[in-house]
């Protein structure tokens, strides 16, 4: 050990440094270029920012404001993570610039069974507690040229499951919802078959879809 | 003699900590990822990303001091371990740059550069005691500390984490879920691409991203002026550079440059991320890890 030491000592010829490397002394052109720096980050801020902030996303129950939700949420997918039935997906690139990796509900996945666990595990409170009579995610609306039901006849999945009966059967057994009962919770859009019923023709798409709280809902005349 | 290497032991726990979120994330445990990891009631929040939701929401956020205060607790504990154990990106780097410390944050350029101009002056230097050239070296090490605070100045004026949307560490995780996503419900999207490809610009084409952009570790650096514990110090009693000798073993090895020797002549021991690179490559083993300041 004690060789490799002296060995290692003759071979190394660097100077010892003592004293100070640094200087502290501030230039303006390296003051200039922190100034830049800084300012390249507030940009960066603004850029995104330009990208669009698109509302009108299905947020997860207890979900507040979007612009509150936007200052809030962290991205660290915690909800999506634990929800049970996997509704919860971030939003992607594509969708909103400004927004990716925030939680967003996709009914084709899954719907919201208002199991609250989501709400649980938000560190941020970007999710409040919320009562499940209070939640509203949004409002189910029926797509009268893909629902089975409108254009043919017989389906009545949709009414079936509600589980709130905010979907109601006209004189000649045609779904309609009631949008004063409904909470958004998604389980008519998911379990809709007319896309699978439908697969041989054009039609693509739900019969009965939900939207978010002051969108315009489906081609409903 | 084969010695486990301390840089294999970093390795192995930040893949492990990959590993858990990762299982987190494909079996619903919801321990979310690093911007909050949590296990049961205990969690543990991003300091930087909390400072910006603080600006972003004009809201001091109560509900987060707690989980951001562990954080801190254990800043004051270890100081920046977080950079050399736990940190993906430092884990990339140093898988993918192939050689040297997992965070190599030491700019090349920069070492060669000191070296020659320590070589250039001791000629004019007749007792052989040199000061490197300043040139404002200090100031250029200050940048992340200037995009720290750009960072927090534009969450509050545009009204959200803008830091969160470009982090290495959050694009690591997210396309890592994209994968996932991608293998478990057959959802591609246009992440897979993205995500990685923004996460290799900012490791590998800006190279010294720890070193002079990361703005977490410089808010780590501040947290860790009060870092008391586990600080690399030099026995003068066995040190060879301090009996003299040329020495300069610890200095080398440090990613984050550090001269031990002397306090004012590198960067700050704030800066330590504990990689404990010059406690194993010190010929003579003075180097102690002082448990108390």
């Amino acid at each position: 050990m004690l060789r490799r030491i002296e060995s290692l000592a003759r071979n190394n010829r660097e100077p010892v440094v003592l004293g100070t490397a640094f200087n502290s002394s501030l230039t303006r052109r390296a003051f200039l270029a922190l100034v830049g720096q800084a300012a390249a980050v507030v940009g960066l801020g603004g850029f995104i920012r330009c990208l669009g902030r698109k509302d009108g996303f299905l947020r997860p129950p207890g979900a507040l404001t979007e612009g509150e939700f936007f200052s809030l949420c962290i991205k660290c997918q915690k909800c999506q993570e634990v929800c049970p039935t996997g509704v919860i997906i971030p939003v992607l690139v594509t969708e909103g610039a400004a927004s990716v990796g925030t939680p967003k509900l996709n009914f084709l996945l899954g719907y919201c069974n208002l199991c609250m666990r989501c709400i649980e595990v938000c560190p941020t409170g970007a999710l409040q507690p919320t009562k499940k009579e209070a939640v509203r995610l949004g409002v189910a609306g029926i797509d009268k040229e893909r629902c089975v039901a409108w254009t043919w006849t017989g389906c009545t999945q949709c009414q079936q499951v509600c589980p709130l009966g905010a979907i109601v059967l006209d004189n000649s057994q045609r779904p309609t919802v009631d949008a004063s009962k409904c909470n958004g919770c998604g389980l008519c859009e998911y379990i809709c078959p007319s896309p699978s019923l439908r697969s041989y023709t054009s039609t693509v798409g739900k019969g009965i879809v939900v939207v978010p709280l002051g969108a315009e809902r489906p081609r409903e005349s | 003699m084969s010695k486990i290497k301390i840089r294999m032991v970093r390795v192995l726990t930040a893949s492990i900590v990959i590993l858990v979120i990762l299982l987190g994330g494909t079996c619903k445990l919801g321990y979310g990822t690093i911007c909050s990891f949590g296990v049961w009631r205990i969690s543990f929040t991003c300091p930087l990303g909390f400072l910006q939701m603080v600006l972003a929401s004009r809201n001091l956020l109560p509900q987060l001091w707690l989980s951001v205060a562990l954080v801190v607790l254990f800043i004051i504990l270890l100081g920046r371990f977080f950079c050399a154990w736990i940190c993906p990106v430092a884990l990339l780097r140093g898988v993918f740059s192939g050689k040297g410390a997992v965070n190599s944050n030491r700019g090349k350029r920069e070492g060669k550069e000191a070296t020659i101009q320590l070589r250039a002056s001791s000629s004019a230097n007749p007792n052989g005691l040199l000061e490197l050239p300043p040139k404002g070296t200090v100031w250029a090490s200050y940048s992340r500390y200037a995009i720290l605070g750009g960072a927090l100045l534009s969450s509050f004026l545009f009204g959200f984490p803008v830091f969160c949307a470009v982090c290495p560490i959050g694009l690591f995780f997210g396309s890592l879920f994209a994968v996932n996503r991608l293998l478990f419900a057959k959802q591609p999207s246009l992440e897979l691409l993205l995500f990685p490809a923004l996460l290799g610009f900012e490791i590998f084409v800006l190279k010294s991203w720890c070193r002079s952009i990361c703005p977490l570790g410089a808010l780590l650096s501040i947290i860790s002026t009060l870092n008391c514990f586990v600080r690399p110090t030099i026995q003068k009693d066995l040190c060879l550079a301090s009996q003299g000798t040329h020495y300069r073993v610890c200095n080398e090895a440090c990613p984050e440059g550090i001269d031990l020797h002397n306090d004012s002549a590198g960067s700050p021991l704030k800066d330590c991320t504990k990689c404990l690179e010059c406690y194993e490559k010190c010929p003579a083993r003075a180097i102690r890890l002082a448990i108390l300041r």
